[in-house]
């Protein structure tokens, strides 16, 4: 409620100048919101994309990565079930991850 | 027909003479206890001072701090051959005399010897068909935590109480494992296990925790191993032993070095973790994979903060065993 009530109240006292216009704005937030959104409904403890990125990038480091894993490194499952788990907290929230050199990053809209 | 396993001697309590081990066993009787049972708040626990008729099964005397769900249900009566497994069950679930005498008081029978017969057995079955459990005799997780809970309110009493109540409660967590099967597709096999950790009421769930164990090998050939990440370094995963399964120094599973608690809550009593080693792939022709796991469930606070490979004195409240066992043919097929 209360962010919806900050969103809100930013919405009236942004002015639609500059390099982004008012709609622009109103879609920001609507992503934003949506990322907390879908993130409190995961079942998981409270965090928002960016904070369950850095998680799932922790767990690429550690190995394991299905999609990126060296050759000749595996997983015993610990850093592998991590990372399939967040992957799997993202597609349910309907957030797409792209891979960027050694790391993976939100999608654009 | 009357079964009767061996009496256990108990163990002395730590720093208590043998009348004051007594007392804090008998705290039901006014005598014993010190306490006037009809001195006393409302709220005090009374035990039956004398066992029940062996006629009367329905402990109508037994006053407990906690009340029955289902106070007038009666159980079915277990046959024999049921008697005699739950005394095997109980004998080797319930090994400190302590609390075998703690039950017996709890349930209402006599408790100046640590029996587990047929007496205790139908105590048992008494006492799950009024908690609305699987009627056994059998001193399940189930039984164990709503007997826990009951000691556990009693210690509001009797403060003494509350280890061996907490004891009696760890009882009742249960590590249960689902889809521990293998998925092989044409190119790789997998294995995506479920871990499903459930704290009774009483305890508090984020007190506890998972930490896998690892013993085996990956191979990626007859005489190489893969690399795997194990506290903080990439080794061959090549472990003769059973040592903690980690990926950095903390022990406690799925931690990082900015929360040691990263498991999946499902409600304020449950909690779940997966894993999925591997995977072997079809493009791995010789490759043996032959890990076997043991995933426990231990008090948070027990856990070292980094280990090297083992945890010290810290010991599993519950344990399960399982494996990833796969070996790619010179075709790339998959056998287990």
């Amino acid at each position: 409620m209360s962010i919806y009530f900050i969103i809100f109240i930013w919405l009236l006292i942004i002015p639609p100048a500059g390099d982004i216009s008012k709609q622009q704005a109103i879609a920001a937030c609507h992503k934003q919101v949506s990322k907390h959104f879908h993130m409190n409904n995961s079942n998981n403890r409270d965090f928002d994309a960016d904070n369950l990125l850095d998680r799932l990038n922790y767990w690429v480091q550690q190995g394991g990565d299905p999609d990126h894993s060296p050759a000749g490194v595996k997983s015993t499952g610990e850093s592998r079930s991590k990372i399939m788990d967040i992957k799997n907290i993202f597609e349910k929230a309907g957030i797409e991850l792209k891979w960027v050199n050694d790391h993976y990053e939100l999608a654009a809209p | 027909m009357r079964q009767q396993s061996p009496v256990v001697a108990p163990k002395p309590h730590a720093g208590s003479s043998p009348t004051t081990q007594k007392k804090s066993h008998f705290f039901g009787s006014s005598k014993e206890a010190g306490t006037s049972f009809f001195n006393a708040p409302s709220k005090i626990v009374h035990h039956l001072a004398t066992p029940p008729d062996k006629d009367d099964r329905s402990l109508k005397q037994h006053e407990l701090a906690v009340p029955y769900p289902n106070p007038t249900a009666v159980p079915r009566e277990l046959t024999d051959a049921e008697i005699a497994d739950a005394i095997n069950y109980n004998t080797g679930r319930i090994t400190d005399p302590d609390q075998v005498m703690l039950i017996r008081d709890v349930l209402g029978l006599s408790h100046d010897a640590p029996s587990i017969d047929e007496e205790l057995i139908r105590a048992v079955a008494d006492w799950q068909a009024k908690y609305n459990l699987v009627v056994d005799g059998k001193i399940g997780p189930k039984t164990s935590a709503t007997l826990g809970f009951e000691v556990l309110q009693e210690s509001n009493l009797v403060p003494t109480l509350r280890p061996e109540a907490i004891a009696l409660l760890e009882k009742g967590i249960e590590l249960r494992v689902s889809n521990n099967v293998y998925t092989d597709t044409a190119v790789q096999s997998t294995k995506d296990i479920r871990f499903t950790v459930f704290v009774p009421r009483g305890l508090r769930r984020d007190d506890y925790v998972l930490v896998n164990w690892v013993r085996g090998h990956m191979r990626s050939g007859p005489a190489t191993f893969f690399q795997v990440r194990m506290y903080g370094n990439l080794v061959d995963a090549n472990f003769p032993n059973f040592q903690v399964d980690s990926v950095d120094a903390d022990p406690i599973y799925w931690s990082t070095a900015a929360s040691r608690q990263n498991f999946n809550i499902d409600n304020a009593r449950q909690f779940h973790a997966t894993d999925s080693p591997g995977p072997a792939l079809n493009t791995e022709h010789g490759a043996d994979y032959d890990l076997h796991f043991r995933m426990g469930v231990y008090r948070l606070a027990d856990v070292p903060a980094a280990t090297t490979g083992n945890l010290g004195r810290a010991r599993a409240i519950v344990s399960r065993y399982w494996s990833y066992r796969v070996r790619v043919s010179a075709a790339g097929t998959f056998s287990h």
